[in-house]
């Protein structure tokens, strides 16, 4: 929006957003269209698109506005009739029509985004059938049906949103999807990915996440090959819940992450996903258009396997990261949840004077008493790899006296908060969620630590 | 003669030394090799809408090549923004203080608030697919001798990445040039004849060496120009190397555009007007033995024979009334068959076409084929025929760009390669508005009252007045060196310390320059072993004889220090008592002392001394 002042001055020009308009100022005169206002900046700065594809601001400080000749198309328009030839020509679908569809379900993020010109930033808007008509590669892979079911952005969703999910997810394999693959903002896609691990049991075929880090409306954008990838791999005979996203900076390998083992590490490169404590379960590559699954636990698919779909969540669980300066007085607020996931230092640590129990910082009285009072409480550990092992040091033993459950899970803490929902929508009673939780569900917690947790890369071990 | 020949204006793009435009990286130096050490990643681009919702045709044009491109990252000068793994950082502020310095000191109207824009290019010289550019003024004039130069508009924007040499069918190119600052200026269609435009050149190109952190070197400015000639378009060539064939390459297009404008005129009158689209014919089966190794090497191709897209094929198609005019010349070596076949490769990657106005005697066919393409294609004795042979999914391509440039009948818009011989040839259509859309990751910068005015106090010279000041100090050859010199940054910086501007101006000129030539390494010799080199020369430690010594052995030792050099060697200057003696010990013959003592004494020491002897 413009300031009011500008409003008026446009007003009296008569003169609208994406209208040409001529500005005159300090004996200089600029000409363009009338671009709307982004939200950030000075609002007293008129946009305009001059006919070189520019845009500048131009202040309505002792200005002169005036209605220009022309049409909006002159100043975006400069295209050579001969050039159309040059685009390529369709390539006619070379698909089975009679196999069963892959189902592609947006739920908003930067792969379906693109420039917002209201607000000068990028936003979510494509739906499903866009995103499918933008990549022709897709053709191949046909029969595919879209359905939109949501249009946020990830750090925006609720675990009610998951709920909405696996009904999608459930929906769409009981219409007869062969695979699903759900296009997803990355931030908390790790989330949903649990999420879905937990609430949709023995599925039939395979459900695939993904996102892109580089907006659509760029060239370089990682959007085309993560959808090309996920669609190959939900194409593939296996059944599970995984992220599919590029494995590094190239454009060529995407990486499986199994959903419940995948944290989103990095803010901005496209390799933004790495899998703990299990490797990637296969790789799908955009050149050659194979997918292999690597993992031999990976379940394969089965069409004729029945769903069932357990998408309960409750939005009462709370997650703590521990912290040096954490005060007994914050952990007292956590009375208000169900639930707590005490993201702890190192083995699963928190500051509990073990030493010196009688001391005011301890948080220990505190938790003994919310876990008397029936909330649940459960460690994971917040470093990015290993697991808890409360029984090493005496701060450990404490905590498991006082309640808190996790012993030996080597469960991410993301992954062991969304399970705690989910253990909650399931159960009221914290003692019986708290089974549910320790339970091991679509390899949350798994019984060996791989070896290469602790070693340099194979390549840097033969070097 | 016309009295209005054509109208040419001038891109002029300079680099800026520093960090990069949108990361803290270093900007490399222009000749500096890519580090063998460097990471390598591959990517795909494509082309994507822009803010109309439109695919730029240039963008689109080139992601319709589809290839791959890898990039080279060495890490000392790139980070995760050139490799598009990050988004920039904000725009740099020192760079942006130089372009309204710049824009004040030209008297353009600054923005008041500048957008940073994205520039679509899917040619895979920019790993994000677009180029971030920023109009920061407009209007304004630079000085020339032969009058101010309007300018249109000064730009900041980030250079793109350096081009290697192809490996396979993978386009490679280095990121480390990627996001150094560059500013554009581009004048208004002033300029009449060639040398003009020359001329015009020079002089931007001296008032930008004003500024006080310009990159010098190779390929740290470059000129494109655009030509535009009564009933043509406006043309842009682009990647002229050397200014001096401006000129030329002027020249050569005003040629190609009046020969266009000739050929399209002699279309008309041969009756051609506007008709359908020309379609080819597929006619392998008549060359399947022909002796025409370019035909037979194409049909031998991968899956001869079979009639997928991978198999090779000769496509032929008739081009009515057209005789004559492809084999027509534009400018010496470039005829209009030229420009279908630069078009043909562009689109379909193919090799070249061959055409009715050739000698096709060249190509090794019979007599026998010819006559039966001619019946096939039922060719008129005013017709004229183009062939393409390559794999299918080249060829066809191929053919429909080169058939649609044949029908054309006037002066396409496009951006055009300058070759070193002054020509040029087809690079794309020329970009539309369309190619250009905000960059959303940096947010609108407002050209404050206090950035304005930084700007305006920061005062740069004109070129006469640096000219000038330099020839009252240096004299009048010394002095123009040195307004041209790269060392100019240092020689005020040495300068400003104090030391004797003719010594400064001498040692960097001359003595560095000869060192060179000797095979010295003077890049070791670093800027403080040159200063204290020179100030022992001011307080009379040394001679001046001595200096280009004392740099051969620093620039051998570069860890020794001075003191050490000089005394390790004896090449202290010398003076009173020492120097007497040793005048002494030669007789008091001058030319005997001085080749002696030649590093060690001043020629004017002796002359005095044999002055108070006799």
């Amino acid at each position: 929006m413009y300031s009011p002042a500008a409003e008026r001055l446009l007003m009296q020009a008569g003169v609208k957003v994406g209208e040409p308009v001529i500005i005159e100022r300090g004996g200089q005169s600029f000409e363009g269209l009338l671009m709307p206002r982004p939200d950030i900046g000075d609002e007293g700065c008129l946009v305009l698109k001059l006919k070189s594809g520019y845009n500048i601001g131009v202040s309505i400080e002792g200005a002169k506005i005036s209605k220009a000749a022309g049409k909006a198309e002159d100043f975006l328009s400069a295209v050579p009739i001969d050039a159309k030839v040059y685009l390529p020509s369709k390539s006619a679908s070379a698909s089975d029509k009679t196999r069963p569809p892959i189902y592609l379900l947006s739920t908003g993020g930067t792969i379906a985004s693109k420039v917002d010109y209201a607000t000068g930033a990028v936003s979510p808007q494509l739906d499903a059938n866009e995103l499918l008509a933008s990549i022709p590669a897709l053709s191949s892979l046909a029969p595919l049906k879209t359905r939109s079911v949501l249009s946020l952005l990830s750090e925006d969703l609720l675990p009610s949103h998951w709920a909405l999910f696996a009904q999608g997810v459930a929906d769409a394999f009981k219409d007869g999807a062969a695979g699903i693959v759900i296009a997803h903002g990355t931030d908390t896609m790790g989330y949903t990915a649990a999420a879905l691990a937990y609430s949709l049991q023995d599925l039939p075929g395979p459900v695939v996440l993904t996102g892109a880090q580089r907006s659509p409306d760029r060239g370089s954008s990682d959007a085309a090959d993560n959808l090309f990838a996920s669609c190959l791999a939900a194409r593939a005979p296996w059944a599970g819940v995984a992220i599919c996203m590029h494995a590094g900076a190239d454009d060529s390998i995407s990486h499986l992450h199994w959903g419940t083992r995948v944290r989103k590490y990095h803010s901005s490169a496209r390799g933004a996903f790495r899998s703990i404590g299990l490797p990637p379960i296969g790789r799908a590559d955009v050149r050659s258009g194979q997918v292999s699954i690597t993992d031999s636990d990976v379940p394969k698919s089965d069409s004729a396997r029945h769903l069932i779909l357990k998408n309960k969540f409750s939005e009462n669980a709370h997650m703590a990261w521990i912290y040096p300066g954490l005060t007994p007085k914050t952990v007292e607020k956590w009375a208000d949840y169900d639930g707590v996931l005490i993201a702890g230092t190192g083995l699963g640590h928190a500051p509990v004077w073990s030493s010196e129990p009688s001391s005011k910082h301890s948080i220990l009285p505190t938790l003994r008493q919310l876990h008397s009072s029936g909330v649940l409480l459960a460690m994971a550990s917040q470093t990015f790899g290993g697991r808890v092992n409360m029984d090493v040091y005496s701060p450990g033993r404490l905590l498991q006296e006082a309640g808190v459950i996790g012993q030996e899970c080597d469960w991410l803490a993301e992954t062991a908060y969304v399970k705690m929902c989910w253990a909650l929508g399931q159960e009221k009673d914290s003692k019986k969620a708290a089974k549910l939780m320790l339970a091991p569900r679509a390899r949350d917690i798994l019984p060996r630590s791989p070896i290469e947790d602790a070693l340099p890369s194979m390549q840097d071990r033969l070097e | 003669m016309r009295d209005f020949p054509m109208l040419c204006g001038l891109e002029i793009h300079q680099r800026l030394s520093g960090p990069k435009l949108f990361c803290a990286c270093p900007s490399p130096a222009p000749d500096a090799p890519l580090e063998p050490a460097h990471y390598s990643i591959l990517r795909r681009l494509r082309a994507s809408a822009g803010e109309g919702g439109e695919l730029d045709i240039a963008a689109a044009f080139e992601a319709s090549r589809s290839r791959s491109v890898e990039y080279a990252a060495p890490p000392s000068s790139t980070c995760l923004v050139e490799a598009d793994e990050e988004p920039p950082h904000p725009l740099n502020a020192v760079h942006l203080q130089t372009v309204l310095a710049l824009a004040r000191h030209a008297g353009s109207g600054l923005a008041d608030e500048v957008q940073v824009m994205r520039k679509t290019v899917v040619d895979g010289s920019n790993t994000s697919g677009f180029q971030r550019t920023c109009l920061v003024a407009m209007g304004g004039s630079l000085p020339s001798p032969s009058g101010p130069i309007p300018l249109e508009t000064i730009c900041l924007e980030e250079e793109s990445a350096g081009i290697l040499p192809a490996i396979g069918s993978s386009v490679r190119f280095r990121i480390d040039r990627l996001g150094i600052p560059l500013i554009e200026i581009a004048t208004a269609p002033v300029f009449t004849t060639p040398q003009e435009a020359q001329a015009g050149a020079e002089a931007i190109g001296m008032a930008l060496r004003m500024l006080p952190n310009t990159m010098r070197g190779l390929g740290t400015i470059r000129q494109d120009v655009n030509v535009s000639v009564p009933g043509g378009e406006r043309v842009e060539i682009k990647g002229l190397q050397d200014i001096r064939i401006l000129p030329l390459l002027i020249e050569n297009e005003v040629k190609r555009q009046e020969g266009l404008i000739e050929i399209s005129q002699e279309m008309k009158n041969r009756g051609l007007g506007s008709q359908a689209p020309l379609s080819s014919a597929d006619v392998s089966s008549l060359f399947s033995s022909t002796a025409c190794p370019i035909l037979s090497r194409a049909l031998g191709a991968k899956g001869a024979g079979a009639s997928g897209p991978s198999s090779g094929v000769v496509l032929a198609a008739r081009l009515p009334k057209m005789a004559g005019l492809l084999g027509r010349t534009l400018y010496e070596g470039r005829r209009f068959g030229t420009e279908l076949s630069d078009y043909a490769k562009m689109a379909g990657g193919v090799h070249g076409l061959i055409h009715s106005d050739e000698d096709l005697a060249k190509y090794k066919f019979s007599e026998r084929e010819i006559s039966a393409l001619r019946s096939h294609l039922h060719l008129q004795s005013d017709d004229a025929f183009v062939l393409i042979a390559d794999l299918k999914q080249k060829a066809e391509p191929a053919m429909r760009a080169a058939l649609s440039r044949a029908l054309a009948r006037r002066v396409p818009r496009e951006t055009r390669k300058a070759d070193e011989k002054g020509g040029s040839s087809f690079m794309r259509p020329m970009a539309g508005a369309h190619r250009m859309y905000p960059e959303t990751d940096i947010p609108p910068i407002r050209i404050t009252r206090e950035m304005e005015e930084s700007a305006g106090s920061k005062k740069i010279d004109t070129v006469e007045a640096r000219s000038s000041r330099l020839a009252s100090l240096l004299g009048p050859e010394l002095g123009e060196q040195m307004l041209r010199s790269r060392q100019y940054a240092l020689f005020e910086k040495l300068v400003g310390g104090g030391l004797d501007a003719k010594l400064v101006a001498i040692t960097l000129e001359q003595t560095m320059v000869s060192l060179r030539r000797e095979g010295v390494q003077v890049e070791a010799i670093g800027e403080s072993s040159l200063r204290e080199t020179l100030e022992l020369c001011a307080k009379n430690k040394i001679t001046r004889a001595v200096i280009p010594e004392v740099l051969k052995e620093v620039a051998k030792t570069p860890a020794a220090s001075l003191d050490s050099i000089v005394s390790s060697h004896h090449w202290q200057r010398l003076t009173g008592p020492a120097l007497e003696k040793a005048w002494a010990a030669s007789g008091g013959d001058m030319r005997a002392f001085m080749a002696k003592y030649r590093l060690v004494a001043e020629g004017a020491d002796a002359a005095a001394l044999a002055k108070k002897k006799s």
